[in-house]
């Protein structure tokens, strides 16, 4: 469903010249499982998901969504994504009805569907008492919601979320992850990012963990477990990232003995 | 393309704009309550104006002939409209001695006692200018001089002092002398004094400030009223001398206006119509943009818009109906409202001051509004695309409110040279953006039936710009720089280490812009020390001080910013100025292809004359000292073909096409290229001519990936042009047939067969050029740079 490969990206930064954010980068995701990409804040999540949603573009590598390249076919990519970024993107002047439909609309669904899908989508996430009130009215737990609505209302075989729960309190993360839970288990292929443990350890059949751009580690938590011989998930996460920053710490050291010694 | 997103993102814009209370308000409700209160504001004002009185201080009115000019402390009735009058309070002694009131007889001695210092400061003033006639010192900055300042200083200060308004002052004896020149004109009666004796006498002043708004205004009331006394001391002076009342009028021809009501209120409204509508506009579609726009971003609802499968022309597409929307609604509802507050005005006035007035406010006609529903599209068009693609660059609506001042700015300026009286619309402007619409509404509403002729070109060269404005809206929408910007802290040190380090082989686009925006500014400084270089030469020596300084120019404001930056801001400064030696069929391009378009270039632009219109006579006559035959021709050479050729082939095809070109579109840099090539012509015929050529001249840089076929067409193009402008008119009719080419007055004329052998031969050489020899040549009909320097 997703296959991405040596997917980089480089942005230009004003003081620090060229700068890899991003890669190279592989993975697989299939569908009706999700797939967690764990790494703390500025780790590359958010910008490797917006390559994937075609919002970017990739410096190089490769990356297939459903079968069509994020460069060459983004349009066809689009259409079969749902994406969700940590701000929920509402238009604050429209109601929640209005705002899923627009979106169900601009993903080409005619009217009979979209009026199906509307009823589906608002039972699913008990939107009833919320569907006529303008999203600038909304509790942050109600517009997470909208949110989801709008992600999935075209019914996509993908599902992209980028911190879904980040500013929600327990009971309302809770029900988030119920719901991309049962996405799952609808047969969706889900990518889902976020630098919280417990989330990956709740939802995620397979997890990656990213830092400053790359995967350190990727596979199923028992796998990752057993390879590191580490049950505790917190305790391997740190232990990577120390890991990680260690040898590219030594690294520089090495290159700049390499710079300073003559010859 | 997808009608039906362009329709979804449409309709959403609409419903949310509507749905924001602070654009309806700004959008709808501001207009119909500003003009509204902008007419009772001013009606009241007018009023408070009105009913102030203005204090004239007469001194010794005793002196004043007959008819009597007052009536107590005012004016007789004779001489003036109520309105003047009841304006006007008079002072004068006897109005003093008549005051009962103590408070209103010291007020009175108060403003009396003020204009008999006033006058005595005049007399100083009086006395120092007369001094200095009769001394003939000349000028005035003598010790006399200074004293005259001195002198003014103090009367002016004495008469902003004096709370009076005007003065009238009489001399002594003055009714006196008008009654010795009464009697010299009475056949019966005594003549005491001889008739020029008469005239030598000091006369009555009017003491005023023109640049004190009260001042003035009982200035123009007492004129007029004194005006009005004297026509009737004058008539009654001819019936007494029993002469003709037409005698100090002889000729006295009436001047008859033709023009009806409704012209002219149309010709007013023509004046201020553009201007008014430009601006209206401009606001309508910018606040509308901005939200849209910039709001989006700043709302972090862009990007959900971006990953929906609407293509981003389907986006920017609804969105700029959105604006454009918008701009209609907000010119029409602010041009109705201001009509109906005007027309009401009208109204209102004549009932108080006459029709005049009210002529000159009154709606424009059916056929008027017609028009300015018309004209009001194509600015629309043209103003929503540009306000949206600002607003799409625009990180916040904050930084996109930044960007209303220069737009308004510019539009301002456009719309101000329309408004000029004698600016009326051509062919040439009729295709210019902003300029030709308001040219046209302009021309339409004072009744220029040739306004009809322009319509087509107006629409479609706003539609042409608009769509221009509307791709690089797109192109916006597609660059993650622009969409995904994050707020940096600017510092300068920083951001110049960015641009020396992080250079790439070629210079970047902006750089580009940038060399040709700063090779303008440089012209336009340079301008006037090329004047002050001219300066004391004799007429000889002037057209080779002209030549020495256009070579000058050439190399400091063209050639020099241009390597300078190719220098410091590409990492291959041999790439980004082609210094690399080309094919050599592509010089043998550059030497015959100049030979075969020169003829064909000189021959349109001289067909297009009607267009682009005349060559300033200044100028042409500066062109023809310039290459006059008293220049040697080595000067000529040099200035007119060897500095360009070198100096602006290395500014345009070197550094700004590569810097235009390195995105890989070449024949957008191409374009781009050659427009501002002409641009820094300046002169539209040359704009004209130089543009194309700057077609040719990039297509060859580009497809030899050198320099120097350019250099070398540039050379031969404009040498040739110099010997042809130096040959006499008998030289060339004695050694060319005149079908092959004559000389008229209006300049040279290729023969028809001349003109067809020069095209076919140009086509021959330019399809040599462009198709390889032989297939063993790899990709020279790519003209992308890049790729094609990868090999």
């Amino acid at each position: 469903m997703i296959r991405v490969t040596r997917l980089t990206k480089d942005f230009e930064d004003f003081r620090r010249g060229p700068l890899r954010a991003l890669g190279p980068l592989d993975f697989e995701v299939e569908p009706g499982e999700v797939f967690g990409l764990l790494g703390p804040n500025g780790a590359g999540k958010t910008t490797c998901l917006r390559i994937l949603s075609t919002v970017l573009k990739p410096t190089a590598g490769r990356a297939l969504v459903s079968g069509y390249d994020v460069t060459e076919d983004p349009a066809e990519v689009r259409r079969r994504i749902g994406f969700m970024s940590n701000n929920t993107g509402l238009y604050d002047r429209m109601t929640a009805r209005e705002m899923v439909e627009h979106f169900g609309r601009l993903y080409g669904l005619d009217e009979d569907r979209l009026a199906e899908r509307c009823g589906i989508v608002f039972d699913m996430l008990e939107m009833g008492d919320i569907a006529d009130r303008l999203c600038s009215k909304l509790s942050t737990g109600q517009r997470q919601r909208v949110g989801i609505a709008r992600t999935i209302v075209h019914d996509p075989p993908v599902l992209i979320f980028d911190e879904p729960t980040s500013g929600l309190d327990v009971l309302v993360a809770r029900r988030v992850l119920r719901t991309i839970a049962a996405l799952r288990d609808a047969g969706k292929c889900i990518i889902y990012s976020t630098h919280i443990m417990r989330e990956v350890e709740r939802l995620c059949d397979r997890v990656a963990v990213i830092h400053r751009g790359e995967i350190l580690a990727n596979g199923s938590l028992d796998e990752l477990a057993r390879e590191h011989d580490e049950r505790d998930v917190e305790e391997l996460f740190f232990r990577l990232i120390e890991w990680h920053d260690r040898s590219v710490n030594k690294q520089g050291e090495v290159q700049r003995y390499a710079d300073a010694s003559p010859g | 393309m997808n009608w039906r997103d362009v329709r979804l993102i449409f309709d959403r814009e609409i419903r949310d704009q509507l749905r924001d209370r602070r654009t309806l308000f700004m959008l709808a409700v501001l207009p119909l309550l500003l003009y509204p209160a902008i007419g009772v504001g001013m009606v009241q004002m007018l009023a408070l104006l009105a009913e102030q009185p203005k204090t004239v201080v007469i001194l010794n009115a005793d002196d004043l002939p007959e008819p009597p000019l007052l009536d107590g402390d005012g004016f007789v009735a004779d001489w003036g409209d109520p309105l003047t009058r009841g304006r006007l309070t008079v002072v004068t002694d006897a109005t003093l001695a008549a005051a009962e009131d103590p408070e209103e007889q010291r007020r009175q001695a108060e403003l009396r006692e003020a204009a008999l210092a006033v006058c005595d400061e005049h007399e100083r003033v009086k006395d120092i200018e007369a001094r200095l006639e009769t001394e003939d010192v000349g000028t005035d900055s003598g010790p006399l001089g200074q004293q005259l300042a001195v002198a003014r200083e103090r009367r002016a200060a004495a008469f902003a002092g004096s709370g009076v308004d005007v003065i009238l002052r009489v001399p002594p004896g003055f009714a006196d002398r008008v009654a010795a020149v009464d009697d010299f004109l009475d056949p019966e009666g005594e003549v005491t004094r001889s008739a020029f004796e008469l005239d030598v006498a000091d006369k009555p002043e009017l003491l005023h400030n023109k640049t004190d708004e009260r001042s003035l205004l009982a200035f123009v009331g007492v004129r007029a009223i004194v005006e009005t006394w004297e026509a009737a001391l004058l008539s009654r002076r001819l019936a007494a001398a029993g002469l003709p009342a037409s005698l100090p009028k002889p000729i006295d021809a009436e001047a008859v206006d033709l023009a009806r009501d409704k012209e002219k209120s149309a010709s007013n409204w023509g004046r201020m119509l553009p201007a008014l509508l430009v601006l209206m506009v401009v606001t309508g579609a910018f606040h509308p943009a901005v939200d849209m726009a910039a709001g989006e971003k700043e709302r972090g609802t862009m990007e959900t818009l971006l990953i929906c499968p609407a293509g981003r022309t389907e986006l920017v597409l609804g969105k700029f109906f959105a604006v454009a929307c918008f701009a209609v609604g907000t010119a029409t509802l602010n041009l109705l409202s201001m009509a109906f507050t005007g027309s009401h005005m009208a109204s209102v006035m004549a009932g108080a001051a006459g029709a005049k007035a009210a002529a000159a406010l009154q709606a424009p006609g059916p056929e008027a509004i017609a028009w300015v529903a018309v004209l009001m599209l194509p600015l629309a068009v043209l103003f929503s695309a540009l306000c949206l693609s600002l607003a799409t660059f625009a990180k916040s609506t904050k930084e996109g409110q930044y960007y209303l001042f220069p737009v308004m700015i510019g539009t301002i300026g456009l719309t101000v040279y329309c408004v000029m009286p004698g600016v009326e619309i051509r062919p040439l402007f009729s295709i210019l953006p902003v300029i030709g619409p308001a040219l046209l509404l302009k021309a339409a509403l004072s009744a220029d039936a040739a306004a009809w002729l322009f319509v087509v070109p107006v629409l479609a060269s706003s539609v042409g710009y608009a769509a221009l404005a509307l791709w690089w809206c797109v192109e916006q929408f597609s660059r993650e720089d622009v969409l995904f910007r994050e707020a940096e802290r600017f510092e300068f040190g920083p951001w110049l280490r960015h641009v020396l380090r992080d250079k790439q082989d070629l210079p970047s686009f902006a750089q580009a812009g940038f060399c040709f925006v700063l090779i303008m500014i440089l012209q336009f400084f340079m301008m006037s020390y090329l004047r002050d270089g001219l300066v004391g030469y004799s007429a000889d020596e002037l057209p080779a001080q002209m030549i020495k300084l256009l070579i000058v120019q050439q190399l400091t404001v063209i050639a020099f910013p241009a390597v300078l930056m190719g220098l410091f801001l590409s990492r291959r400064p041999g790439k980004t100025f082609r210094i690399g030696l080309p094919a050599p069929r592509f010089l043998l391009a550059g030497v015959v292809l100049p030979f075969t378009v020169m003829p064909l270039a000189y021959t349109l632009v001289h067909k297009l004359k009607w267009f682009l219109g005349d060559v300033p006579p200044a100028l042409a006559e500066q062109m023809a000292a310039m290459t006059s035959g008293e220049i040697s021709l080595a000067w000529s050479l040099l200035g007119f073909a060897v500095a360009p050729a070198v100096c602006e082939e290395v500014a345009f095809r070197g550094f700004v096409l590569s810097g235009f070109g390195r995105g890989g579109r070449t024949w957008l840099a191409i374009g781009l290229s050659a427009l501002t090539f002409g641009l820094m012509h300046m002169i539209p015929q040359q704009v004209f001519n130089a543009t194309l050529l700057g077609l040719l001249l990039g297509w060859l840089a580009v497809a030899s990936k050198s320099l120097w076929p350019g250099v070398v067409f540039h050379l031969l193009f404009n040498g040739t042009q110099v010997l042809l402008g130096r040959l006499s008119e008998e030289q060339i009719g004695s050694s060319v047939p005149a079908w092959l080419l004559a000389v008229e007055a209006e300049g040279l004329i290729f023969g028809p067969v001349l003109l067809g052998v020069c095209a076919v031969l140009s086509i021959i050489v330019l399809r040599y050029v462009s198709a390889p020899p032989s297939a063993a040549f790899a990709p020279v009909g790519s003209l992308n740079p890049d790729t094609a320097d990868a090999t």
